[in-house]
């Protein structure tokens, strides 16, 4: 037998409230597959206020590739389709809420348009051809993989929503634009985007890799941004 | 300048609308999800292109007959020349918004093997070909949003087309699934790139995003569909969990073999039936190899429908570079490491070759409406080629945004406004009655897990008469119960629900009506190519209901 605790809310705005369930089939299923099964069986539910609401939830890939299903299991952020209950479980018990650094739309679902947000307050494009590597772009590549899931945000002891910082995955989509952009005033508006509303304020802590649900390496990231759009731009002043 | 509005953002989508702001139009781009979201970050192995990089003496022509016969000589060939002639552009174009491809030792995309092809034409981007794709486009699309130029609405979902008095296209009407309210676009064109109807099998390789009622919507709105019979059954597809997950096609392209035990031994089926081509010969043929395999030779695997998917002969090295994707799912969710097992895998459903008959500058038959990407039918015949979808869509965006800058504004835009807002004011109507009904009634869910139990029986594949018809009967009853739900669903689920069925519906009556056995459509009772059959089998709605004919 499990015990499931989610933080349900209504709608934007209203107050949550928490409901409990009890799951008794097999234990060996991912969270998502969970919800799925509460929702077909209402009956499992311990108390809470009639009739029963259909938990919402964001779900499209089911497999880890498209980063809607992100929220917090146990006081982790992660992908409800990529954790198994008999896994997670602590003492029979897991918590469901949403992520909490943005705003809950219905349950455990939220409002992620900060990320894109972000993505253009950074100047994240390239606006003339890109530069052609003549070997693969490794980082690009990783950098490229970002989910836009919100995982690393959820993590990262710097990051406040509404803060000029936009943490790793705002600094991502730059990550992989920026060997693209060949130099010039865009160039230049991007790593200034870049030191202004990330480098300043991010620690380093490495919270944000620890959570990523894609593995992305975003330390090794971080440093290879840090080269060629910090001390890059201070090595060409002290060439002056 | 043009008022380009389209629906959808994944890679159809967002080619569509790129290419439009390059061009100089303006773009409303709606969708229910962010980009990131979409289907098409679940394509993994690639996009198919010659560039014969690899001296094997590829060419655009040879690229034009291996789509051509993949898909059984049923699709449009001007499409597929016109596909095949601008893909090595593609490629380019992709390359300079910034497109992550995996290089050759000089510089090129690298290119690797693929089904139903002769030639190594398939460039990729590690074992995420589709998430960098749109990574790619998702940044182009930003750019030209920070400019004004593209305005991107998440969260709204297609509720009607609208369309004057000579059936021209002129706008669309949606709903916020979460705020209930309802809106209108006018648009001098409509691209539709809305993707495939998942929803009618309930869970496939797919997003369950795509319910399918956006195919419905056009159904209903009168655009006629072709071939929706042809629905693509991945050979290698495993178990796990509540859906079935895609093992990609690169898993053979590179190396893997299928086998099933027998007598004690491996029997490596496919380069015994096809010793020229072996595993990786077009996915009909392998997934039909597999059925004859499990059901009529009888070799299961520890008692269960599958055969084995061998990649661990393979340097481990190159599984987690190449194959990485495929690696994840297997550790992820059947706890089973294929560098030193064997993968048990099935035949799932995967792709829909049918959808919104379109030519190959990619009009629908309505004036002013395109249709792009899965929604959509004119590149894959009877059978899709692994790596031509992503072209497809990429290619299908582009050239319906090149057409629609093409036209002239649309000529009474007053009259436009009237039509736009009668058909609001007409989807509200419906809302507000539904909303005044009752809270009780059939649940969305039970009627779409029966409409998936319907579908898997009878379009599976090997289909027949009898139980084509018995199918035809459920989905009829199905249809007159689920205008019964009641407000304690959401407006969207009744939608939904209604919609998708209207496309089963149609899909099972096209089956009936292609009475020959082709590509991805194998009739029991009709077990033949019928050279009579080679033309698109049309499904229209009408006034008097859904007719189906060949044409």
């Amino acid at each position: 037998m499990m015990r499931i605790t989610i933080l349900r809310q209504d709608g934007p705005g209203s107050a949550p409230y928490r409901e409990t369930f009890s799951y008794e089939d097999e234990p060996h299923l991912s969270v998502m597959e969970l919800l799925e099964y509460l929702n077909k069986h209402p009956e499992s539910r311990v108390a809470g206020e009639e009739p029963f609401r259909a938990i919402a939830y964001d779900c499209s890939c089911e497999q880890g590739l498209c980063g809607a299903c992100a929220m917090v299991l146990n006081g982790r952020p992660c992908l409800a389709c990529q954790e198994f209950c008999d896994e997670i479980a602590e003492h029979g018990a897991i918590e469901i809420r949403p992520l909490g650094k943005f705003d809950v739309i219905r349950d455990l679902m939220v409002d992620r348009t900060v990320l894109s947000e972000a993505l253009a307050q950074m100047d994240s494009w390239l606006v003339e051809d890109a530069l052609v590597p003549k070997r693969s772009f490794l980082n690009q590549y990783e950098a490229a993989r970002c989910l836009q899931c919100g995982c690393c945000l959820e993590a990262c002891p710097n990051y406040a929503t509404g803060d000029l910082f936009v943490g790793a995955a705002g600094a991502l989509g730059f990550m992989d634009a920026a060997g693209k952009v060949p130099k010039g005033a865009h160039k230049d508006e991007m790593d200034s985007a870049y030191r202004k509303r990330f480098f300043k304020t991010c620690s380093k802590n490495g919270a944000c890799e620890k959570a990523c649900p894609a593995k992305l390496p975003t330390m090794t990231l971080v440093s290879e941004a840090n080269r060629t759009s910090v001390w890059g731009f201070w090595q060409r002043f002290g060439r002056r | 300048m043009g008022e380009i509005l389209v629906i959808g953002c994944g890679l159809a989508g967002m080619s569509a609308a790129v290419r439009a702001a390059e061009m100089g139009q303006h773009v409303t781009m709606v969708a229910p999800q962010p980009s990131e979201r979409v289907q098409s970050v679940m394509a993994m192995g690639g996009t198919n292109a010659a560039l014969d990089t690899k001296g094997e003496g590829d060419s655009t022509e040879l690229h034009f007959q291996e789509t051509m016969k993949g898909g059984c000589d049923l699709a449009d060939p001007e499409a597929v020349r016109r596909l095949t002639t601008d893909a090595p552009a593609v490629i380019d174009w992709l390359s300079r918004i910034g497109m992550n491809f995996t290089r050759d030792a000089n510089g090129m995309p690298d290119v690797r093997a693929f089904g139903g092809q002769s030639k190594m034409r398939t460039t990729y981007a590690g074992a995420r070909t589709g998430k960098q794709l749109i990574t790619a486009l998702t940044a182009r699309t930003r750019r030209y949003e920070a400019s004004g130029a593209i305005m991107r609405l998440t969260g709204p979902r297609l509720l009607a087309l609208v369309r004057d008095g000579d059936g021209v296209g002129v706008g669309a009407v949606f709903l916020d699934e979460r705020t209930g309210e309802l809106r209108a676009f006018p648009a001098d064109a409509i691209v539709l790139a809305t993707g495939a109807p998942n929803g009618i099998y309930g869970k496939t390789t797919g997003s369950v995003t795509d319910d399918g009622s956006a195919s419905g919507i056009a159904l209903r709105d009168g655009l006629a569909f072709a071939n929706l019979e042809m629905v693509q059954f991945h050979p290698t597809t495993v178990a796990a969990g509540n859906k079935r997950m895609l093992i990609s096609e690169a898993a053979r392209g590179q190396g893997g073999r299928l086998y099933a035990m027998r007598d004690g031994k491996p029997w490596y089926f496919m380069e015994e039936w096809h010793p020229e081509r072996g595993a990786l010969m077009p996915r009909d043929v392998v997934s039909r190899s597999i059925y004859r395999v499990v059901h009529d030779l009888g070799l299961t695997h520890d008692g269960r429908d599958e055969v084995l998917l061998d990649i661990s002969h393979l340097p481990a090295t190159m599984i987690e570079r190449d194959l990485d994707e495929v690696l994840e799912t297997c550790l992820t969710y059947l706890k089973l490491d294929p560098r030193v097992e064997p993968i048990p895998v099935y035949p799932g459903v995967h792709y829909f070759m049918g959808g919104i008959l379109t030519d190959a500058s990619h009009h629908t038959d309505a004036e002013r409406i395109f249709a792009a990407g899965e929604c959509s039918c004119q590149y894959h015949g009877a059978n899709r080629l692994g790596g031509n979808s992503t072209l497809g869509a990429i290619h299908g965006g582009l050239v319906s945004a090149q057409e629609a800058a093409a036209l002239d504004p649309y000529p009474d835009v007053d009259h436009r406004t009237r039509l736009c807002d009668a058909a609001l004011a007409h989807e509200q109507a419906a809302l507000d009655t539904w909303g005044n009904g009752a809270a009780d009634g059939p649940r969305s869910r039970d009627i779409k897990t029966r409409m998936a139990e319907v579908m898997h029986r009878s379009m599976g594949i090997y289909r027949d008469a009898p139980t084509l018809e018995t199918a035809q009967g459920e989905l009829e009853e199905l249809a007159t119960r689920c205008e019964a739900i009641g407000t304690s669903e959401g407006y969207y689920d009744l939608v939904s629900t209604r919609e998708s069925l209207r496309v089963a519906r149609a899909m099972v009556s096209s089956a009936l009506e292609r009475r020959e056995s082709r590509g991805a459509h194998q009739r029991l009772d009709y077990p033949e190519t019928d050279d009579a059959f080679r033309r698109n089998c049309i499904a229209l709605w009408t006034d008097a209901g859904l007719e189906v004919a060949m044409r």
